[in-house]
């Protein structure tokens, strides 16, 4: 197998994490897949110390948020002007879903997770990307804080609103399992 | 809402996102990086990032880089102290002396600039808004040559 197979195959190993992480935090899928574009060339360049490192997925994890923080942050200004702008009318600038009013216990576990993740990738981006790093990389509210060069207190705001937002989105009912189905199960615990 | 329904909540959202699955990269990207892979390997080293070029580039490039900011520190220093145009004229004059003809023209520029300066009053706001303008074009111009030659020509 030449160096080139190796790498096709070591992409297609980790091209979905990738993927998943910048769509996630960039909530754009052109963006995001020319940020794992970006990171793949970076990991090119260091195959051969990376090949068989077995931190390699921790390492393309955080490369993949650094880029999508640098991405974010050409538009940071803009977007926390909207953010500060936004105050308590959140709800109302959130983008509409058409989340189903009908029996959503009827819904498959799959539709449910395809809406959850359409929801999450339309949330403004100042309260998608610290959702997505307190949830998703485990950082605690002070790390999100440092790395968005933002407030403790913003951040727990946005985080607050973020789930706010999809539990109103989701219909979600906080004591029914129900409304969830498939959802639920054993996971790690939050990040605090 | 109070704080266990808040706890209740970033409980409830926690479990929810983790249990998302990966979502599955575009078929197109293994492709598109592998191009862009061997399109950069076919590049050469001045077209690549100054950091990865070989060390005699770097050295090479650097000295080129201090002599221009020494050169122009020193001309901005000579303007800056009040140095006369004669005194000046004649110390570059020596240094350039195989570029005559340039150096005419560029000695009657600069005896123009001078004197538009000594008019205006206010030479040290005009000379430090002359050179950053000389530093950007110097920049554009650059940059807009490095482009054309070691891009569009790859």
């Amino acid at each position: 197998m030449t160096d080139s197979q190796q790498f096709e195959a070591f992409m297609k190993s980790y091209q979905n994490m990738v993927f998943s992480t910048a769509v996630r935090l960039l909530g754009n899928q052109a963006e995001a897949e020319d940020v794992s574009q970006e990171v793949f060339l970076k990991a090119y360049e260091r195959y051969d110390e990376l090949k068989d490192s077995p931190t390699v997925g921790g390492w393309l994890k955080t490369v993949t948020r650094n880029l999508c923080l640098n991405h974010l942050s050409r538009y940071r200004a803009r977007w926390r002007f909207f953010s500060e702008m936004r105050g308590e009318n959140d709800d109302e600038s959130t983008p509409e879903w058409a989340a189903p009013d009908t029996n959503e216990q009827q819904v498959a576990a799959g539709d449910h997770r395809q809406l959850l993740e359409a929801v999450l990738q339309k949330l403004p981006s100042a309260q998608r990307v610290p959702l997505v790093l307190y949830h998703f990389e485990d950082m605690s509210y002070e790390e999100i804080a440092a790395k968005l060069r933002v407030s403790l207190s913003k951040v727990k705001t946005d985080i607050h609103r973020a789930r706010e937002a999809l539990r109103k989105k989701l219909k979600l009912k906080m004591t029914g399992e129900e409304a969830w189905g498939g959802l639920h199960g054993a996971e790690s615990p939050c990040p605090t | 809402m109070n704080e266990q329904d808040e706890k209740q909540l970033e409980q409830l959202i926690h479990r929810a996102l983790r249990k998302l699955p990966e979502l599955p990269a575009p078929e197109t990207l293994v492709h598109r990086v592998m191009l862009a892979a061997h399109a950069k390997e076919r590049e050469s080293w001045w077209q690549r990032s100054w950091w990865t070029w070989p060390l005699w580039a770097q050295m090479i490039s650097l000295a080129t880089f201090v002599a221009c900011a020494g050169l122009i520190s020193y001309l901005a220093g000579a303007v800056w102290g009040g140095l006369n145009v004669t005194s000046l004229s004649t110390a570059v004059s020596q240094w350039l002396s195989g570029y005559a003809p340039i150096w005419e023209a560029l000695k009657a520029l600069f005896g123009a600039v001078l004197l538009v300066l000594q008019k205006l009053g206010q030479p040290a706001l005009f000379v430090a808004g002359g050179s950053l303008l000389l530093v950007y074009f110097l920049c554009v111009g650059v940059g807009t040559v490095c482009f054309r030659f070691a891009i569009k020509r790859a």
